[in-house]
């Protein structure tokens, strides 16, 4: 139960970062990152989550596409408990 | 099965509250913002050990009958008793149940009526979304060993849920498993309850990562559920009804997604989704029907209370297949007074629309004027404990209620 405090404390702060690669758009080949950056050539995209060391797959290109609050309790209001 | 009055630990809100049940103490729902203790050491209950090998008989007894029940319910198509009309949402428990060696489950609770003298009876299958499980794993175990450390305990809730995320890892997709409760429940029994269930996967060598269900984002790109740092949301723990996720904005992008195992989609869902048909009072009256007589049932049926209800018959309960926690429930004794819950402890029109089971009424036990329900664990498929909880306002078990340790001597 100690240890259910700790997962408490340490449950509302997570520092991992999202998961990214630099792609070409069209074909989803992994490039040099210096290829997404601000000074690079600008042929690249990030691509997020997902999986390939080579060609990338499974992911993303918008971090901010994702839709929420799909589930659960609208914002401000209160559903109660869904345990029984 | 007694029940004894013990003066309480002088510390026993910090000590519970530092074991993990930050809840112990909550806003009374009668008089709201008043506190109310809902953990109890005014009071235990003790069984005797033979009443507890009987009793953890009767809670795997149930537990197969259950199953069974559930494979009866598939086989014959009867989803629409149960309130599940979408055919699609149909197909998909159905899946799941054919598929249910694939899809981890880990625990329930059955709601018994018992007093040490007759057999238990059974109230409720609790089999999606479970709680008051803190409580019965730790801070009453460690009450014992404090207070009678010679005594014994139904009690091995800790140690099977462990071994059954253990037990379970190979089922499991690639990546760590999410653990969502909802801000909807302010008192934060379902985001402790989650954590423990957490901390538990995580003893059990599982990555994990919590969530808020309000959190979980539907990436429109991939299709696919994801985290709020993007990661894609391979399984998930929900502590939140499969009646209510299929009824969320986003219940078809779930039962597309949907993996039953064997990474037959990309969310895989814990529990699964043929506890729906488990955690619906629709199965007293399946259950009944298989096994008329059963000495654990009560006589339930589902289109009316029939011989319960006549002028020398026993009453009833009218139960709504999907309440939670009492609400809705009215009781009808045999001269016609009825009893529900006052409005303060469940709101009596949020069920029911989906319709009612008809249980014969069988009164809680009565202590000293206190009303003890038994919850009994049941984790992967096996008994697993014990918690009670108590009222001595209504004869209904509702979100007031105590909860009271006990003891095996």
């Amino acid at each position: 139960m100690v240890g259910t405090l700790a997962l408490t404390l340490s449950g509302c702060s997570s520092s991992t970062k999202t998961p990214s690669r630099c792609v070409d758009p069209g074909t989803l080949k992994v490039l040099d990152a210096h290829s997404c950056s601000a000074g690079g050539s600008g042929a690249g995209q990030w691509y997020y989550c997902g999986y390939g060391t080579t060609t990338a797959s499974g992911g993303t290109f918008s971090k901010s596409a994702a839709k929420r609050g799909g589930f659960g309790c609208p914002k401000g209001s209160s559903s109660g408990s869904g345990g029984g | 099965m007694r029940r004894h009055t013990i003066t309480p630990r002088p510390d026993w809100l910090a000590t519970v509250e530092s074991q993990g049940l930050v809840y112990a103490m909550c806003s009374d729902p009668c008089n709201q913002g008043g506190p109310h203790a809902y953990w109890d050491e005014s009071a235990y209950y003790e069984f005797s050990l033979p009443e507890v090998e009987a009793l953890e008989e009767v809670v795997e007894e149930l537990h197969e009958l259950s199953l069974a029940a559930a494979e009866h319910v598939v086989r014959t198509g009867r989803f629409a008793d149960f309130g599940i009309t979408d055919p699609r949402l149909a197909a998909v428990v159905a899946e799941s149940w054919r598929r249910r060696d694939e899809q981890p489950s880990v625990y329930g609770r059955f709601d018994l009526a018992y007093d040490g003298t007759g057999p238990a009876k059974l109230f409720e299958y609790n089999a999606d979304t479970p709680t008051s499980l803190i409580e019965a794993a730790g801070p009453q175990w460690f009450w014992m060993e404090e207070r009678f450390p010679e005594a014994d305990q139904w009690n091995s809730l800790h140690e099977r849920l462990i071994d059954s995320w253990a037990g379970q890892k190979h089922l499991l997709p690639p990546g760590p498993v999410h653990f969502a409760h909802s801000r909807g429940d302010t008192e934060g029994e379902d985001w402790l309850t989650t954590l423990y269930l957490q901390e538990c996967a995580e003893q059990a060598g599982l990555q994990t990562i919590g969530i808020a269900m309000e959190d979980i984002g539907w990436d429109e790109l991939s299709g696919r559920f994801v985290d709020l740092e993007h990661r894609f949301i391979r399984s998930a723990f929900k502590l939140y009804p499969w009646e209510w996720l299929v009824d969320d904005e986003f219940a078809d992008h779930l039962l597309n997604a949907i993996d039953l195992g064997g990474s037959t989609g990309s969310t895989l869902w814990i529990e699964p989704a043929w506890k729906m048909l488990l955690s619906n009072k629709a199965l007293l009256a399946v259950l009944w029907e298989l096994n008329p007589g059963h000495p654990n049932l009560l006589p339930a049926y589902l289109d009316g209370p029939r011989e319960l209800a006549d002028p020398d018959g026993p009453g009833y309960a009218a139960k709504p297949l999907l309440g939670r926690e009492g609400a809705g429930i009215r009781i009808i004794e045999p001269d016609g007074h009825q009893t529900r819950l006052a409005d303060w402890a469940g709101d009596p029109d949020r069920y029911g629309a989906e319709g009612y089971c008809y249980q014969q009424y069988h009164p809680l036990p009565d202590f000293d004027g206190n009303r003890p329900v038994l919850g009994t664990w049941v984790v992967d498929g096996e008994s697993a404990g014990l918690g009670i909880r108590e009222t001595d306002d209504s004869p209904i078990t509702h979100q007031g209620a105590r909860f009271l340790p006990h003891l095996i001597r």
